[in-house]
């Protein structure tokens, strides 16, 4: 009971630092999705080409981006892109969905589909819109995920059977 | 070990060895094929821990890149289903922390474990095992980054457990290989050991019950049998033999008994020609003793009408007779003096043959003896016209003891013989020391000549008795031919040979041997360290006669210079003299100059060496002629051959006139003088005592004495006397300080002077001094002599002796040079010297000594001991250093050197303690001794306690006292062995005076007997007189 007191106590106390805490969390998962994804290679022009984040719409990160600006997956160099609209042209492999972007959620995604991007977001029900990974705080107060493999798959993209089995459950596209 | 492995049975050898060889092997291949099994295992362990790790780590990537827990606990629970492990647990880097664990017993991972592990395993995938564990660390990778660490631990207890196994079946396998090898061995062990087993028992058999005849039976064909066989045929080899021995030994019994019975039969015959020897032995001896004892008695009853005869005939020879008659006269005396000789030479023999010589044991010197049988048979040489004379080796020692008679009869026969067969030539003695040691010596004595010579066939038999060279030479030269044989009989008790070396008409030399003994050195005679500082010339043309004589002065310790004519000899002299070393002596034989008078008168002109001293050498034949003038004037002559104590006298007064120092005092009247003092003598010790008293009884004296320094003043206070004699050494109060005191109260009282003389038995220096200061006037150094007290009583009481002869200033003697033999007597007062009371004695120059001179420095005591005297006046009376005066004394009273009554005692005290008798009383000589022979042992037991308790100073006291004692009574050997003891003692020193003791008492042992022995023959003598 005390420790459970002290752990809800916590996030009150020094909620601005639990915060900056959270959300570099998510950075570090966003960065390590893509490391367990293999895209194809059509997406990168040459073997040393960088792969560009590119975070969509109003977000909450503030700088946690930096703290993976210029490292590096399977090789090429990270690159952050803060875009406020999405557009086909836009070169992205990775896609954060900040939750301000809901409404334009199907364009974005098929765009995505188009351009093999890993669509990553906290938005509910982001992977029955058909988003390939959704980040959530679980029952353990946890940050977990849940990915659809089937998306992804429609994406061409391939996501390690490890990453798959750290998914708090998958699902699929609902409907439409 | 080795032994113990010879010792035991070859069966269990064989067993043992067996089973060791298939142990060993077991063992060996055992460990090799565990050794292979275990590494197998354990790497392949490791392979599979490694390729588990390396799976689960794979697995475990996404679930720590993500943070997962849970999934990293489920992928290392994967672990559970395979091998050992033990515990595992996942490092996450990002945390820094433990992120999952896993345990076999399913409890928490203790903290320390991994931190442990942690630390162990450093570097990548590296695997380690440890003792119990085996290690496995994997490095958790994504995307090239190391994200975490797995690490794996698993135990080894299956290894262990298949070691385990392999153990017991290496046991089993060993127990069961030992108990066939055991089997085995028993099996053929049995094959070997059995057939040599069944040879040993019966080789005992054979051996305890020595039975030959038995044979082992034989088993088989291989070496054991072959053994068997050998030793079968030794048997049949020692059982022939056996029987051989016995035969032999049957014979050689029979023989045994033969020959034993043979032995007896010898022995009895031998034990009685052995009785039957010695019956005849005896008789024989019987008659030979008889036979000298009849030789003896007949000789002498011959030789007394035999004198007769000889007397009787020179009586007629004196008379009025015929020439006729003279002749006939002359011929029985010729004949009755041969028959003498002849008859004296059986007489010896047969003494010699009965054994009735004893040989003397005196102190002599060897050139006496050469000079008396020189003198004996010079006159025959010069008859015969042949040189003769004699050559001393200079370092012969002075003294010897022996037989002198009988050495002088053996010379005598020598030199006579020689003599008698040379008819041209010469005959020349040679004496010299041929092996020298301390104490005993062998002298050689050779007598060279040129005569008939003795042909090699007769030289040994010449010694036989009864025998000549031939019959021819006994009947040409007469003799009996006895002298020899006595000569041999002689030499030989002496402990000497005797023997010839000779070529017939050459020459012979014969030569003896004999053993005599070395009297321990005697202070060097005073006169002979004078005589050492006489530089002396000698001119002789001849040049071996030159150096004959340099060598005689040499061995009077006087160098020379040789030269050979007037000229040389004139410019050598003059030279020396211009350099202040002026010859003392020159020595002139006129035989081989030209002009001997210009070189005299030379000598004589020259003031610088007039003081030399001229000595003609003369032959007798030159002097023969007396009638001719004699061309030399008035010169000092030696008659050559020189004599050794010729040259000495002659000497001597050379050295009085270089020196005052050496005096001999012998008054011409010595039992006259008397003196009617009265005297107080104050001495401790007894026997001094008795024999001072009752020497100045002897002097007129009247005595009194005194025990010490107390009675001593005593006495001075109670009676007026004309002189103390005061011992400086006393108890109770020394006479020193007796003296001191006696001359303050003189001085207080107003007393007149009583000279004192100080008794003392050191002749130091320091002695001396101290009396003088203490006021004493003079001192006598004891034991005292009648003439040394007479002299001092002359000095000090004041009675005048007569004076004998005035003597030469210039101590150039103007009479022959035999008169010289006597040393000119003199006395302190003859010479008109007043004696000064006080310390005027002390004066120590003799302004006559030449300052050249080395007598006057040599002898530096003698100068100071010496009296006052004028300058010019060279002779005065002194008070000479002890032994010195001793001995001239002696010479004085006896005339002859001193002699020892067997060594112990010296012969002139003891003749000296007899003449001081009393009338008709006991001699002192028996009083003083029988003093001494009372107190003495008591004295000696003293000194052995004061040793014993390391009292030095009272066994200085008491070697003091008893020394002079000693002394007095003649027994110099003794008191210079007690006299080492005190001076030793004085210094402290009793080191090695245990021995000293030993040596004391020894001499006191013959000292004692001696004494018993003179009080013997003095009563007799006295029993006889009376």
């Amino acid at each position: 009971m005390a420790v459970a007191a002290a752990m809800i106590a916590a996030p009150s106390m020094a909620a601005p630092a639990q915060e900056a805490n959270e959300q570099l969390l998510k950075v570090a998962f966003i960065y390590n999705f893509a490391k367990f994804t293999t895209w194809p290679d059509s997406v990168f022009a040459d073997p040393k080409a960088p792969i560009t984040f590119c975070v969509v719409g109003k977000h909450e990160f503030g700088t946690a981006f930096d703290s993976v600006q210029g490292k590096s997956v399977g090789g090429r160099t990270v690159v952050v892109k803060y875009l406020s609209s999405y557009r086909s042209k836009d070169d992205c492999q990775l896609v954060y969905v900040a939750p301000s972007e809901k409404p334009h959620l199907p364009k974005i995604l098929s765009t995505s589909k188009e351009i093999h991007a890993l669509t990553v977001s906290d938005i509910d029900g982001f992977g029955e819109s058909c988003g390939i990974i959704r980040m959530m705080r679980g029952s353990d107060d946890r940050i977990g995920f849940e990915i659809n493999v089937k998306a992804a798959a429609e994406s061409g993209l391939k996501l390690s059977s490890k990453l798959l089995s750290l998914a708090k459950r998958q699902v699929e596209c609902s409907g439409s | 070990m080795m032994h113990f492995l010879r010792n035991i049975p070859i069966r269990t050898k064989v067993t043992a060895m067996i089973a060791l060889a298939s142990t060993g092997v077991l063992v060996l291949a055992l460990a090799v094929v565990m050794t292979k099994d275990y590494l197998n295992l354990r790497g392949d362990q490791l392979d599979q821990l490694t390729t588990l790790a390396r799976v689960v780590g794979g697995n475990s990537t996404a679930a720590v890149a993500f943070d997962d827990r849970d999934a990293a606990a489920e992928s290392l629970r994967t672990l559970s289903t395979t091998l050992q492990v033990k515990y595992a647990f996942i490092w996450s880097k990002k945390d820094s922390s433990v992120m999952a664990s896993f345990t076999r017993t399913g409890g928490p991972l203790e903290q320390d474990v991994a931190a442990d592990l942690m630390r162990h395993a450093t570097a990548p995938q590296e695997l380690r095992t440890g003792e119990q564990d085996m290690y496995a660390r994997v490095a958790i990778v994504l995307d090239g980054d190391e994200i975490g660490t797995l690490y794996v631990v698993s135990d080894l207890s299956r290894l262990y457990a298949r070691i385990q196994e392999y153990v017991w079946i290496g046991l089993g396998v060993l127990g069961s290989a030992i108990l066939v090898a055991l089997l085995v061995s028993v099996l053929f062990g049995r094959a070997i050991s059995r057939p040599l087993s069944n040879l040993s028992v019966a080789m005992r058999a054979i051996e305890t019950e020595k039975q030959y005849s038995q044979r082992v039976k034989k088993s088989g064909d291989d070496e054991v049998g072959q053994l068997i066989d050998s030793f079968n045929a030794m048997l049949e080899q020692i059982e022939l033999r056996d029987k051989k021995l016995r035969a032999h030994r049957n014979e050689l019994e029979q023989q045994v008994q033969t020959r034993t019975q043979e032995l007896v039969q010898t022995n009895a015959s031998l034990w009685q020609a052995v009785s039957e020897l010695e019956d005849a032995k005896t008789k024989a001896e019987a008659a030979n003793k008889a036979k000298s004892e009849f030789l003896a008695t007949v000789s002498h009853e011959v030789r007394t009408p035999l004198n007769g005869v000889l007397g009787t005939t020179e009586v007629l020879l004196n008379t009025d007779l015929s020439e006729r008659q003279r002749r006939f006269g002359q011929i029985i005396h010729g004949s009755a003096k041969t028959l003498l000789s002849i008859i004296n030479n059986i007489l010896d023999f047969s003494k010699i043959e009965a054994g009735k010589i004893e040989l003397e044991m005196v102190a002599f010197d060897a050139r006496n003896i050469v000079e008396e049988v020189q003198d004996l048979f010079n006159e025959m040489a010069e008859k015969k016209g042949l040189r003769f004379g004699s050559h001393v080796a200079p370092h012969l020692p002075r003294r010897l003891t022996g037989d002198a008679g009988r050495l002088r009869q053996v010379l005598t026969n020598l030199v006579g013989n020689a003599i008698k067969f040379t008819e041209h030539g010469e005959v020349m003695v040679h004496i010299r020391p041929d092996e020298i040691g301390t104490d005993s010596m062998l002298l050689r004595v050779e007598v060279r000549d040129t005569g008939i010579g003795v042909p090699p066939e007769s030289q040994r038999k010449i010694f036989e008795s009864f025998a000549q060279a031939d019959q021819s030479t006994t009947r040409r030269y007469g003799g009996t031919g006895l002298g020899l044989a006595i000569a041999k009989q002689l030499t030989t008790m002496m402990g000497g040979e005797i023997g010839v070396d000779s070529k017939a008409g050459e020459g012979s030399t014969f030569w003896f041997t004999v053993q005599l003994g070395i009297t321990s050195e005697e202070a060097e005679d005073p006169k002979r360290q004078l005589l050492s500082g006489i530089r002396a010339l000698v001119v002789d043309g001849t040049s071996s006669s030159r150096e004959a004589f340099s060598a005689q002065l040499a061995s009077l310790g006087i160098s020379s210079r040789g030269i050979d004519g007037e000229d040389e000899a004139l410019s050598l002299l003059q030279l020396a003299g211009r350099v202040g070393r002026r010859f003392d002596v020159a020595f002139i034989d006129p035989t081989g100059l030209h002009d001997v008078a210009w070189l005299i008168k030379e000598i004589c002109n020259d003031a610088a060496i007039t003081q030399t001293r001229i000595i003609l050498l003369e032959s007798r034949l030159a002097t023969a002629d007396e009638g001719a003038e004699d061309p030399f004037g008035d010169v000092e002559r030696l008659l050559k051959p020189v004599r050794q104590s010729a040259l000495y006298d002659c000497l001597s007064t050379t050295i009085h006139a270089k020196s005052a120092a050496v005096e001999s005092a012998a008054p011409a009247t010595p039992q006259a003088q008397s003196f009617s003092a009265r005297i107080l003598i104050a001495e401790d010790n007894p026997v001094n005592r008795e024999v001072a008293s009752e020497a100045l009884r002897q002097l007129g004296c009247q005595v009194d004495s005194a025990d010490d320094g107390q009675q001593a003043i005593a006495g001075w206070e109670a009676t007026r006397y004309d002189v103390i004699l005061m011992d400086c050494h006393m108890p109770n109060m020394d006479g020193i300080e007796a003296a001191k005191i006696i001359r303050v109260r003189e001085a207080t009282e107003g007393r007149p002077r009583t000279p004192i003389l100080a008794l003392t038995a050191n002749a130091r220096g320091e002695d001396y001094e101290r009396c003088i200061a203490a006021g004493m006037d003079d001192y006598l150094t004891k034991p005292l002599t009648l003439d040394e007290l007479r002299v001092a009583l002359d000095r000090w009481v004041g009675r005048r002796a007569v004076p004998t002869e005035p003597t030469s200033d210039t101590g150039v003697e103007a009479e022959p040079p035999i008169a010289a033999a006597d040393p000119p007597p003199a006395d302190v007062t003859a010479n008109g010297v007043e004696p000064m009371p006080n310390g005027a004695s002390t004066l120590p120059e003799t302004p006559a000594t030449p300052p050249e001179s080395p007598a006057a420095a040599a002898e530096p005591q003698d100068a100071k001991a010496a009296t006052a005297a004028e300058p010019e006046n060279a002779m005065t009376a002194a008070a000479p250093e002890p032994v010195a005066i001793a001995d001239t004394a002696a010479a004085a009273v006896s005339g002859e050197p001193p002699v020892e009554i067997g060594d112990a005692l010296d012969k002139t005290t003891i003749d000296y303690l007899k003449s001081l008798r009393r009338g008709d009383g006991p001699s002192v000589l028996e009083r003083a001794v029988g003093m001494y022979l009372e107190n003495a042992p008591t004295v000696l037991d003293e000194m052995r306690r004061a040793i014993a308790g390391g009292d030095a100073s009272a066994v200085w006291r008491i070697a003091h006292s008893l020394k002079s004692s000693s002394a007095s009574l003649g027994a110099k050997q003794l008191a210079q062995h007690i006299g080492d003891m005190e001076g030793r003692a004085r210094q402290n020193d009793l080191v090695e005076a245990d021995s000293r003791l030993v040596r004391i008492e020894t001499e006191f042992q013959k000292v004692s007997s001696a004494l018993r022995e003179t009080l013997r023959e003095e009563k007799e003598i006295c029993r006889q007189t009376a």
